[in-house]
């Protein structure tokens, strides 16, 4: 039993990798911004487009497959994240609370038009993609077989969440980064260019929004309306560990990932929305608790 | 350097909360501008920062038109800013919101401006580890002017910073800022209670938005 609930924590961590990916980006462009993204999720969804046409493009070979996952396609995202940071940032005028909602429909606006774009695009197929060598096939834990590509992902979050950690607490760029999501009027003030530190911020956000949607299409299916449930997860996940906090969404993602997995492996008789349930439940009790999320108020 | 402010208006919403203010502060100037509250001095404090906008009127620092530039642009001009309420960024430790405008200014940092803090206030080395958010507000206060000084700025805007602070402390500040004074540094200080601001070269009374040398 206890090698079976090990086995269900390292699919947790697989899943808590792509959520950490996604709501990483969502949340720290809204403690910077101010600005609830919810075309974020297009990001991961053209991602996963973009891997499909490339491999297209640059044909099916081993190195191709690993240059398209790591690099080519979350880097074509971060060039629509940029156009949509501009975008965001001239719509961003008034109050904080004309803010607020306004970014909330324009977004979602942005969010519908990306989707009748991609539908333009790539039609209403479902698509996905080859898995490089590596990431096909298992490997054994306890006897069982493992995905390599869980194990994969289970790396990417350790990695990234390590690099990450040591970025934002450890250097001189973290610490103005923390800043000015604290307070970007003040940070600016103290001689901080708070517009290219956030244009740097959104191209990390979207990059690693296209990473995720890049893993995700190797084994999810990829359509003109994935960003809508990409999106609906991430946001989750940010509230709980708290909108506007890079740790709050590694322990949201976490947090969700974990539950999510035990509830299919304990639940699974109850049908296949006991993952959406649970995310739910999750929600509610941290709200309870604590309304401004587990890392609410801090970076 | 010198500062000189012409004509500035400016609004909050519907209020004008600066009406056509100006005055002049040179090379080893101290000016101070005392008011009731709602006159006007965090405004144009802001105003000159370019937190807020001018809506007419024109600041210049050496001969060079600030009115509307970005903050970071005037921060980085040689101004070193304390804002009304403090506004230290909670996460942070109190070194880290202290060495931030170096950082920014891409100022060197020099070890002696901690000798210099610290003669000042020796409690000080207890806290650089501490979350300013956890800070009383004095040491608050504390954090929020050294913050302003750490990248040896020429000209200093600080807004109701005596306020909160005990009156040896506030001696200390003054006796810092009179010798910088000599080097030639200028500083325009707010505060609501004039007897804060006895020991200033120049002293405005603003009330209302508008601006008026008392002494």
């Amino acid at each position: 039993m206890l090698e079976e609930l090990i086995i269900q924590a390292l699919y947790g961590l697989s899943k808590a990798a792509l959520l950490f990916l996604i709501a990483c980006g969502l949340s720290v462009i809204f403690g910077m911004l101010n600005v609830a993204n919810f075309a974020h999720g297009t990001l991961y969804m053209l991602s996963g487009f973009f891997a499909i046409s490339l491999i297209r493009m640059l044909g099916y070979s081993e190195v191709n497959l690993w240059m398209i996952l790591l690099a080519l396609a979350p880097l074509c995202v971060t060039f629509v994240g940029i156009a949509f940071k501009y975008i965001l940032t001239a719509s961003a005028r008034g109050s904080p609370e004309i803010i607020a909602v306004n970014s909330l429909i324009f977004t979602i606006g942005l969010a519908m038009i990306f989707n009748d774009v991609a539908l333009a695009i790539w039609g209403a197929d479902v698509y996905s993609y080859p898995k490089p060598s590596l990431l096909k096939g298992f490997i054994l834990i306890f006897g069982r077989m493992f995905p390599n590509y869980d194990a994969f992902n289970i790396i990417i979050i350790v990695l990234l969440g390590s690099i990450l950690t040591l970025l934002f607490f450890k250097t001189k760029t973290g610490t103005i980064v923390r800043a000015m999501a604290f307070d970007e009027r003040t940070a600016s003030a103290m001689g901080i260019d708070t517009k290219y530190v956030s244009l740097i911020m959104f191209m990390l956000g979207s990059f690693l929004a296209g990473l995720g949607g890049a893993i995700g299409a190797m084994v999810g299916e990829v359509n003109f309306v994935t960003w809508e449930k990409v999106i609906l997860e991430a946001f989750i996940v940010a509230v709980i560990g708290g909108l506007g906090s890079f740790r709050g969404a590694l322990i949201g993602a976490l947090i969700i990932g974990l539950t999510e997995s035990y509830a299919i492996f304990f639940f699974s008789r109850l049908g296949p929305g006991v993952g959406w349930i649970t995310m739910f439940i999750v929600l509610a009790v941290v709200l309870l608790i604590r309304p401004q999320g587990i890392f609410g108020g801090r970076f | 350097m010198k500062l000189k402010v012409e004509n500035v208006n400016i609004f909050r919403g519907y209020v004008h909360a600066c009406k056509n203010v100006s005055f002049e502060c040179k090379e080893g100037e101290i000016i101070g501008i005392v008011g009731p509250n709602g006159a006007g001095k965090t405004s144009l404090l802001q105003g000159l920062m370019g937190l807020i906008p001018i809506h007419s009127g024109h600041v210049y620092l050496d001969n060079l038109e600030i009115t509307n530039l970005p903050p970071y642009k005037i921060a980085r001009l040689g101004v070193g800013y304390v804002p009304e309420d403090r506004r230290l960024f909670g996460d942070l430790t109190v070194k880290e919101n202290i060495l931030l405008p170096c950082w920014g200014k891409k100022v060197k940092v020099e070890d002696e401006m901690f000798s210099v803090f610290e003669e000042l206030f020796p409690k000080i080395k207890e806290l650089y580890d501490k979350r300013s958010m956890y800070c009383s507000g004095g040491e608050q206060m504390l954090t929020a002017i050294y913050r302003a000084f750490s990248s040896k700025p020429k000209l200093l805007l600080l807004d109701e910073c005596f306020e909160g602070l005990a009156p040896v402390m506030r001696k200390n500040i003054k006796d810092y800022l009179l010798k910088e004074k000599n080097k030639g540094i200028l500083a325009v200080l707010t505060e609501s209670n004039p007897n804060f601001l006895t020991w200033v070269d120049k002293l405005y009374h603003i009330e209302r938005g508008e601006i008026s040398l008392a002494k």
